[in-house]
């Protein structure tokens, strides 16, 4: 009764043991990967990079100064600036400044339609899984975050008035302009 | 023998750009005290920055950990260090190096030096508020499951949960009814206005 | 579902991190209201214009025109046709003789108390309002409201002032607490004796209210609410009666020609708290639930209890279906006599009212609000209610309005 539950010693040695070890090895991987995708991993303040695998999501040019910038559809202050900020990207387009949108919008059709009244000039991230913005964790929303080389250089939170002009004056600090 | 020497070289910078990044992570931080006393635009001194961060990373080179950690919102926030986010922030800094490792040392990026904006960013609560709030921390503990994030409020701002509804002005009439109808007032906001209904 | 996208700046500030309104709105709503057997009726109409100006600021403003008709039912002397002269000098006689023994307004005389009977008294007039609310916000998204109001009528008029802060306790700006002061001088004429002359009595009103609101998860809210009222001046209804029972000839005993009719009177001073408790839920994204209860009590030994329950469908999308249920219970006041029962005469001193709103009853409202929103910028809203009260009160009413967003 035993041999049927049990498998023979002669199928243990005869296992590939070296696939099952690739194998956890890449569980683990992708597990740590997740586990830093989820946020349990502190959110991203001045000064951090972005963990490998969000990095290679959202691809960006580690040599220009990227602005990322989260918004919702639900989010009044988001709706407010984003044409402030997409007439930023226009003026500053080609130069060492890149815009990126992040849209959280968790209802996929409202997240849709509102993409298209906006018509935003910039590329537009769907976070509708909110797995990025669960790395970043930023405390207010809108959220921008100044990213070079995969690294945070810094943020800004919550309804900003007159944000191109805050922007432009973040842009000329960090040397982006001039 | 090429793919030898890559892989040496890019060993040798993995291990050294570690060391550089952890050392700038404490440039950074104390970089905020530096940087707050100064008003100098940033457009005009990138490099002389860049030239006393790089000193200062000769300096803390030989220390482990860091002396004294600023931090950058209220007190009950702090950046712990994390070996995960270095582990693989060290992964990417090595695509990143190994990229241009191809060739003499001499045309490797310098790292960009760690400007701040918001020298130091505004406390998201005000005192007032701060204050208050240490005498309701315990409605944490006993009520709340996971803090709601500033992106997961999607379902609160909606009309439909709003306290007037998504038809607020029907409030209104019916309660300047029951005011005049019935001897209690209050609880619906204090927005003055008599109507000699009383 | 796709949901259409509105927000609206009281809940927005209220709950959510730094959100602001973008839109503005212009709102015409009318109410026809409507007393069981034909007594008072009115129609009510308002419109109301919210703007924003950037990220930090909101104003609201508001007109309103009420036009009511109708009659309310108080004491009336039965029959004052066709009085001879001599009845009239009369009667005039003892209404001096009994003033000059009371400090309470008296307003007729009848000879036998059997004279004197509920009747209506019809009354007709238009109230204009108008108000203005500013909300700032700082970097903080705590927001101060500034508020003006002012109303008139042919013989009412109020003028107030309030302001409220709202300030966020936490980094997620998931609790909050609010306070708020309002301040409303007011202006009455109010009958002398025997109905043959007016004078302007004030109003003086403060309510203080302070609140905590609290995100207890993506899909509820929990709020408390504590309030204070404090009422002193001319508080009585000068529309309405009691009878006075004066002992004219001092002989210790009231006998049915001794007594009066005279007015409504309250105590000068009135001071009341309560709190209430509110809830809201989204059970799933086309069904949310809010539920609230209210306790009251002040010193005119008046209580209440008022719990309230509504449920929003989202039939379809933009369409709202909410029926809403009321139950209001309320104990009297002190100075309170039921005028349906035996005997409810007061004495030559001391406060005294008929008036059923002060008494002991309980209410039920049912109400059913349709409200449609088409396309971006138009919503339509609908509502039909009914009030009833255990002593024999009730109306209903209808709201009909549109909501222009630009």
């Amino acid at each position: 009764m035993n041999s049927r539950y049990f498998p023979n010693k002669q199928y243990l040695s005869q296992l590939p043991i070296d696939k099952i070890l690739k194998g956890i090895m890449a569980m683990l991987l992708s597990l740590t990967m997740s586990l830093a995708m989820t946020g349990t991993a502190q959110a991203l303040q001045r000064g951090d990079s972005l963990p490998k695998a969000l990095a290679d999501k959202l691809a960006l040019d580690p040599e220009k100064i990227t602005m990322v910038d989260f918004f919702a559809s639900w989010c009044v202050s988001c709706r407010i600036e984003l044409p402030e900020v997409d007439h930023l990207s226009k003026i500053l387009k080609g130069e060492s400044v890149e815009f990126v949108g992040i849209q959280v919008d968790e209802d996929a059709e409202v997240g849709a339609k509102f993409l298209k009244e906006i018509a935003l000039s910039f590329r537009v991230v769907d976070d509708q899984n909110q797995q990025v913005i669960g790395v970043f964790e930023p405390i207010g929303m809108p959220a921008l975050y100044y990213i070079q080389h995969n690294k945070v250089l810094g943020i800004r939170f919550g309804a900003i008035p007159q944000i191109g002009e805050v922007i432009k004056q973040d842009l000329i600090q960090l040397g982006a302009l001039k | 023998m090429k793919s030898h020497i890559n892989l040496t070289i890019s060993a040798i910078v993995w291990v050294f750009s570690w060391q550089v990044i952890a050392a700038e992570k404490l440039a950074v931080l104390t970089a905020d005290k530096q940087v707050s006393s100064e008003d100098t635009s940033y457009a005009l001194a990138p490099k002389k920055n860049q030239g006393e961060s790089n000193a200062r990373v000769v300096k803390k080179y030989k220390t482990k950990g860091r002396t004294s950690a600023t931090s950058q919102y209220s007190t009950s926030e702090r950046r712990t260090e994390q070996s995960q986010s270095l582990t693989s922030m060290t992964v990417a800094d090595k695509t990143n190096n190994e990229g241009s490792s191809v060739g003499p040392a001499k045309q490797i990026k310098p790292l960009m030096a760690l400007v701040a904006i918001d020298q130091k960013p505004p406390p998201s609560v005000s005192p007032a508020g701060q204050w208050i709030n240490k005498g309701f921390t315990w409605i944490d503990n006993w009520f709340i499951d996971k803090e709601v994030k500033s992106w997961q409020k999607a379902k609160l701002a909606q009309p439909v949960m709003q306290p007037g509804g998504v038809a607020p002005a029907m409030k209104k009439f019916s309660s300047k009814i029951y005011i005049s109808k019935a001897a209690t007032l209050g609880g619906d906001g204090v927005a003055g206005g008599g109507c000699g209904c009383k | 579902m796709n949901k259409k996208i509105k927000i609206s700046v009281l809940g927005c500030t209220a709950i959510s991190s730094g959100l602001a309104q973008a839109e503005q709105t212009l709102s015409l709503h009318q109410m026809q209201y409507q007393e069981d057997d034909d007594r008072i009726k009115v129609a009510d109409t308002s419109l109301a214009l919210k703007l924003d100006f950037g990220v930090d600021y909101s104003l609201d403003l508001s007109l309103g025109y009420d036009s009511v008709t109708g009659a309310s039912p108080t004491w009336q002397i039965a029959n004052t046709a066709g009085l001879s002269g001599t009845e009239a000098v009369f009667r005039q006689g003892e209404l001096e003789q009994g003033q000059a023994m009371t400090d309470e307004t008296l307003l007729g005389y009848a000879h036998d108390v059997s004279q004197y009977q509920i009747k209506r008294v019809p009354l007709e007039d238009t109230r204009k309002s108008v108000a203005a609310s500013l909300t700032v916000r700082d970097r903080y998204r705590n927001e101060w409201s500034f508020g003006l109001a002012h109303s008139k009528e042919s013989d009412y008029k109020s003028n107030s002032a309030s302001a409220s802060y709202l300030l966020f306790l936490d980094k997620g700006k998931n609790r909050s607490v609010n306070i708020g002061l309002a301040y409303l001088n007011d202006e009455t004429l109010v009958f002398g004796t025997g109905y043959q002359s007016r004078t302007e009595e004030k109003i003086q009103v403060i309510n203080f209210e302070t609140g905590l609101t609290q995100v207890l998860s993506p899909t509820s809210v929990f709020d408390m609410k504590l309030f204070f009222n404090h009422d002193n001046g001319y508080l009585s209804n000068h529309y309405l009666t009691i009878l006075r029972g004066i002992d004219l000839n001092e002989d210790n005993i009231v006998t049915d020609d001794e007594y009066f009719l005279a007015a409504d009177s309250r105590p000068e001073v009135r001071n009341g708290f309560g709190s209430k408790l509110s809830y809201s839920n989204q059970f799933y994204s086309w069904l949310t639930g809010q539920f609230s209860y209210r306790y009251y009590q002040d010193n005119w030994k008046i209580d209440s209890h008022t719990v309230n329950a509504s449920l929003s469908f989202e039939v379809i999308d933009g369409l709202f279906i909410i029926p809403e249920y009321i139950r209001y219970q309320q104990g009297k006041a002190k100075f309170y006599l039921n005028p349906n029962e035996e005997q409810p005469y007061f004495t030559a001193h001391g406060e005294g009212s008929n008036d059923t709103r002060l008494g002991d009853f309980s209410a039920d409202t049912y109400g059913l609000t349709v409200s449609y929103q088409i396309g971006n910028n138009w919503q339509l809203d609908f509502s039909v209610n009914r009030y009833e009260q255990t002593n024999q009160f009730a109306a209903s009413w209808a709201v009909l309005g549109v909501n222009y967003r630009f």
